[in-house]
């Protein structure tokens, strides 16, 4: 072997073993080692001596009409030989004993009836010596036996033969029967050792490589040895690391049980001969050879998946910038690991015939070190088979070292970094590039903050009432309060803490696009001057009356097509407890379905979602906040409706620049909804609350024919306006495709696809 | 004798090597200039085999450098290459043996070359407690530890104190004259101008100006006058018109700094400075660092 490498071996491994953590964890372990194999002995010496001093008394108070009990338990407690002094008595009231006065006593009543026959209530202060128990229980069995052989005159032989238990006797001619309870053990040890090897050594080797790479120390090193060269030599450094670790461990257990013997001999007998069955005990086991080439098959494969597994991370933690990241890459390399040994354990069963896929699937490596062992021990492996798989692992090693290597040159000396690669766009300038790459930064960005305010949305849905319901368990109010109490407080801090958490991303901004709105609004208003608008709560009530036709019209619209589909459409979710007409549950109702949305919803959604999509364009902002929206909904056939409602909404909160606006809008639309549920008896009520509307409606629709005649006019103005701006946001948008790579944004759409799947299918069947 | 010949590198479409080729030979130093990502630690990476060039070669003693070659290199990276958590002592030893040293011998070296440098008792210090000069320092004596044939230093001088500068000249011009080649690059001018015999300029990855330092000295236009004396004000007004003279830099009341061309008339420029007294003239060559401004200078617009 070349000498560089030897070098390095020599000196990484003795700088390893030498490291002062590495020193310490080894003295733990020793003593670890030691305390734990002579516990028992050591414990069982002071026991002997200390017997005599406190010898425990329990005292057995037996409360029994008929007697039959107490005095089969008096029987059997004779024999007792435990540490304890036993006394029984008989008593007739056991129930003047509390928590505070039983001492140490235990407390038996006996029941006679006629369908249990015998049963008994045992009351102690604590739990009691299982052998107390046994001999509590087998005389429970006892006399019941003897009561019913009494009763129904059965015989002792017929009541043996009713107790015995059918004997089934199972072979399995594929598993060999008899080395396999070694071989199970040394599978599952092997499966269990090799992920513990190789968190330990990835991780080492990880770290290694980033704090080389970090402080560039590797520039010296690869002018001096290839980097092909250098990969060995870390990983069989790192490899001799662990073994001596493992060297030092059998010292230590030996010196343990060393420690042992001598303190048996002495206690004991001077002259007893020293015992080293401790020792020597792994020899004295009858091993086949069977055993041997199975054990050998599993130690070649664990060491030449460790090297196969040591260079990939070698390569990956090339790759990372930071000890974090490459900590978090060797995490990834155990969970591949521990999904692989899954799907062995899964997929290979004694019960089923390997198909090919499975053998192809065995052969290739680190895979190979999950199935072959498994395999084998079922007898489902061929020779062809594992020789195939060992080759592969074989031959994978120096092409992998060849290939990592070259890719741990490139990672480690950074050369390889992904600049632009729309290099081609000469026309793009050096700033604009930068800025794309800002930009697409920013939309990952915007993806996680979507993302992991979803996640929350979702989790505080599930969660908050599971963690509720026992604390509202506790306030002594009808089922139905309770649950109304629930849902409100679930939906209130469900929609609280995800705008919480935008919050935090949109609060430091806030001022200065408050600043710009206000320069904006100097803007509008002068243009709506012109227009002859009015300014203030005249125009926004006006906004707040024409969206109610459009919505009204929509719910008309929608509630044919779906009735066509076959399918239910509600503007809020039906509820069965309108039969108690107790007014607080209406006014919660009413507060729940009208108000809580009215102002929760839309702070989360126009306020918060919204502003914080604004920044990418309006268009963008209306059609992904009121996705969203539906998205809250958890429900296909509101979400449709929502998603539209939503761009309403929205479109109306931009305009007025006032979230009260949709806020009222909401209320209102929900309001109408709960109120002709509450009033659905009262006619009077209901017509009156339908006229309201209705008017409300008609003068809205007026409203839309004056606003419709304006915009006719001012066509051909308006226009020019809107064809920059589209311009525009196409540019600020054409980038929202990066939003998807980031991870929480992703388990957010995974999780609320499950969810609603889940709802959808729930509601079927309720 | 180190050829480089037509080297060429690019990063993606990014061109950071042009076509450069120069000649370092024995007892002679050479000298790599350029501004900051100029491309001067790109061709000594390409030099040293950590990079693959795209096109070129890059021959010492008309061998392609393999690492039997390299064990001969001693190479310089840029500063804060070393690992932060081992002492001196460990750092000389891994890398010595590295270059197939054995501990002994690293050890000797070690104790002699830090008493030249005067850090003997930084022996068994970390890394990471030493200062930015003393580490500079370090990486120096690394990289000579195995007393390679070939020297290449990426800005050795950086980060050191001027006592520390003149200790590693001595240092480089012993090493010269003990006949090794020595390639280093640097923005600075001054040391260059004081160390090497050929240089070559760089600027985003292409040649400017390469050759003998004095000889694109000579070959270059303009020159220096340092006139010393009481000076009458119209005169010096006069002087301006004169198109040879491309400027002239007034230093104090009477001294001026005149940077000239070529084909200047001296006794024209006495004749006009006829109501000045001068006592003092100096004509010095142009420095490097005014060719370099210059040269690179132009490059950009």
């Amino acid at each position: 072997m070349n000498r560089k490498i030897l070098n390095i071996i020599k000196f990484t491994f003795e700088k390893d073993i030498r490291n002062k953590w590495f020193i310490v964890l080894n003295i733990v372990l020793f003593l670890l080692t030691v305390i734990v194999l002579n516990y028992n002995t050591v414990s069982t010496i002071l026991k002997e001596n200390n017997i005599n001093l406190s010898k425990n008394e329990i005292n057995i108070e037996v409360k029994d009409d008929k007697n039959l009990y107490y005095e089969n338990l008096q029987k059997n407690l004779e024999n007792y030989n435990g540490n304890e002094k036993i006394n029984i008595k008989k008593v007739d009231d056991i129930s003047s004993y509390t928590k505070d006065n039983i001492q140490e006593k235990i407390l038996i009543e006996v029941k006679y009836s006629s369908d249990e026959i015998i049963s008994l209530d045992v009351v102690s202060k604590e739990g009691f010596s299982t052998k107390i128990y046994n001999i509590i229980k087998n005389t429970a069995d006892s006399t019941k036996e003897s009561i019913i052989k009494q009763e129904y005159n059965i015989s002792d032989n017929v009541l043996e033969k009713l107790k015995e238990e059918t004997t089934i006797s199972r072979t399995t001619l594929a598993v060999d029967n008899k080395d396999s309870d070694i071989k199970t053990i040394m599978q599952t040890i092997s499966n269990y050792l090799i992920l513990i090897i190789l968190m330990i050594v990835l991780s080492k080797i990880a770290n290694d490589i980033s704090q080389e790479k970090m402080s560039k120390s590797i520039e010296y090193v690869l002018t001096s040895i290839s980097s092909t060269k250098y990969l060995i030599a870390k990983i069989l450094s790192i490899n001799i690391t662990l073994i001596i670790q493992v060297i030092f461990s059998v010292v230590y257990f030996v010196i343990g049980t060393l420690i042992n013997n001598l303190i048996t001999i002495i206690y004991y007998s001077p002259n007893l001969r020293l015992n080293s069955n401790a020792i020597n005990g792994i020899s004295t086991f009858n091993i086949d050879s069977s055993v041997i080439i199975f054990a050998t098959i599993v130690i070649v494969f664990m060491i030449l998946t460790v090297l196969v597994q040591c260079i990939i991370q070698a390569a990956v933690s090339a790759k990372t910038t930071n000890i974090t990241e490459a900590s978090n890459s060797t995490f990834l390399l155990v969970v591949i690991n521990l999904c692989i040994y899954m799907v062995a354990s899964l997929v290979i069963t004694p019960l089923k015939v390997p198909n090919i896929l499975i053998y192809i699937l065995s052969c290739i490596p680190i895979i190979s070190m999950y199935f072959i062992p498994t395999m084998l021990l079922l007898g489902q492996a061929n020779v062809i088979q594992i020789i195939i798989a060992t080759v592969l692992l074989i031959v994978s090693i120096p092409i992998l070292f060849k290939v990592c290597g070259k890719i741990f040159k490139n990672g480690v000396l950074d050369y390889s970094n992904k600049k632009n690669k729309k290099k081609d766009n000469k026309n793009i300038s050096k700033v604009q590039i930068q800025e794309n790459i800002i930009k697409k930064k920013e939309f990952t960005r915007f993806g996680f903050i979507i993302g992991m305010s979803m996640i929350l949305f979702i989790v505080c849905q599930l969660g908050i009432s599971v963690i509720l319901t026992p604390v509202i368990g506790i306030f002594n109010i009808s089922d139905a309060l309770k649950t109304q109490i629930l849902n409100m407080v679930t939906f209130v801090l469900s929609l609280l803490i995800p705008s919480l958490f935008i919050g935090l991303y949109i609060n430091n901004k806030r001022k200065d696009s408050k600043e710009d709105n206000n320069s904006k609004n100097k803007l509008k208003k002068d243009k709506q001057i012109n227009k002859n608008e009015v300014v203030g709560i005249g125009y926004k009530l006006k906004y707040v009356l024409m969206t109610l036709p459009i919505v009204f019209i929509l719910q008309i619209v929608l509630n044919y097509i779906y009735t066509k589909l076959g399918m239910n459409f509600d503007v809020l979710e039906t509820f069965n407890m309108f039969n108690s007409s107790s007014v607080l549950l209406m006014i919660l109702f009413f507060i729940q379905t009208a108000i809580l949305p009215a102002i929760f919803e839309e702070y989360f959604i126009r306020d918060r979602v919204l502003n914080l999509c604004k920044k990418y364009g309006n268009l963008f902002a209306i059609i992904f906040s009121s996705l969203m929206f539906a998205i809250l909904h958890m429900n296909l056939t509101q979400g449709i409706f929502a998603f539209l409602m939503g761009i309403i909404l929205s479109v109306v909160v931009i305009k007025t620049k006032d979230l009260k606006t949709s806020m009222i809008i909401h209320f209102l639309n929900n309001g109408y909804a709960a109120l002709t549920m509450i009033f659905e008896q009262n006619m009077y009520a209901l017509s009156i609350i339908n006229l309201v509307y209705f008017a409300m409606i008609i003068i809205g629709t007026l409203l839309i024919s004056k606003e419709l005649l304006f915009i006719f006019k001012d066509k051909k103005y308006k226009n020019k306006d809107k064809d920059k701006k589209v311009l525009k946001e196409k540019n600020r948008i054409s980038n929202f495709v990066y939003m998807f790579l980031d991870y929480p944004f992703i388990i957010a759409i995974i999780l609320s696809i499950v969810t609603l799947i889940v709802m959808e299918v729930m509601l079927r069947i309720l | 004798m180190l050829k480089v010949e037509n080297l060429t590198k690019t990063f993606d479409k990014n061109v950071a090597v042009n076509n450069i080729s120069f000649n370092a030979s024995k007892g002679k130093i050479f000298g790599l200039l350029g501004r900051n990502g100029a491309g001067k630690s790109t061709i000594f990476r390409c030099m040293l085999n950590i990079i693959k060039q795209d096109s070129g070669k890059v021959l010492y003693n008309d061998k392609i450098i393999d690492e039997k070659i390299l064990d001969k290199i001693g190479y310089l990276p840029e500063e804060g290459s070393l690992i932060s958590s081992y002492t001196v002592l460990d750092q000389c030893i891994y890398y010595g043996m590295l270059k197939n040293m054995d501990e002994e011998s690293i050890k000797k070296r070690l104790f002699e070359l830090t008493s030249k440098f005067d850090i003997i008792e930084y022996m068994n210090m970390k890394q990471k407690d030493l200062s930015k000069g003393n580490r500079q320092k370090i990486q120096f004596i690394v990289s000579i530890l195995h007393d390679p044939e070939l020297l290449i230093l990426d800005e050795p001088f950086s980060g050191l104190d001027p006592i520390s500068v003149e200790q590693l000249k001595q240092v480089l011009l012993e090493l010269k004259e003990s006949g090794k080649i020595i390639v280093f690059s640097s923005h600075r001018m001054d040391h260059v101008e004081m160390l090497c015999e050929d240089i070559l300029i760089l600027d985003h990855g292409m040649e400017i100006i390469k050759g003998n330092i004095d000889d694109i000295k000579d070959s270059y236009n303009t020159k220096v006058i340092n006139l010393v004396g009481k000076f009458d004000k119209n005169d010096i007004e006069n002087l301006k018109e004169d198109k040879n003279i491309i400027n002239i830099d007034k230093k104090s009341n009477d001294n001026y700094v005149l940077k000239v061309g070529k084909n200047l008339d001296i006794k024209q420029m006495f004749s006009t400075l006829k109501n000045s007294n001068i006592t003092n003239l100096t004509t010095e060559k142009i420095s490097l660092n005014d060719i370099f401004i210059d040269k690179v200078g132009k490059h950009y617009e």
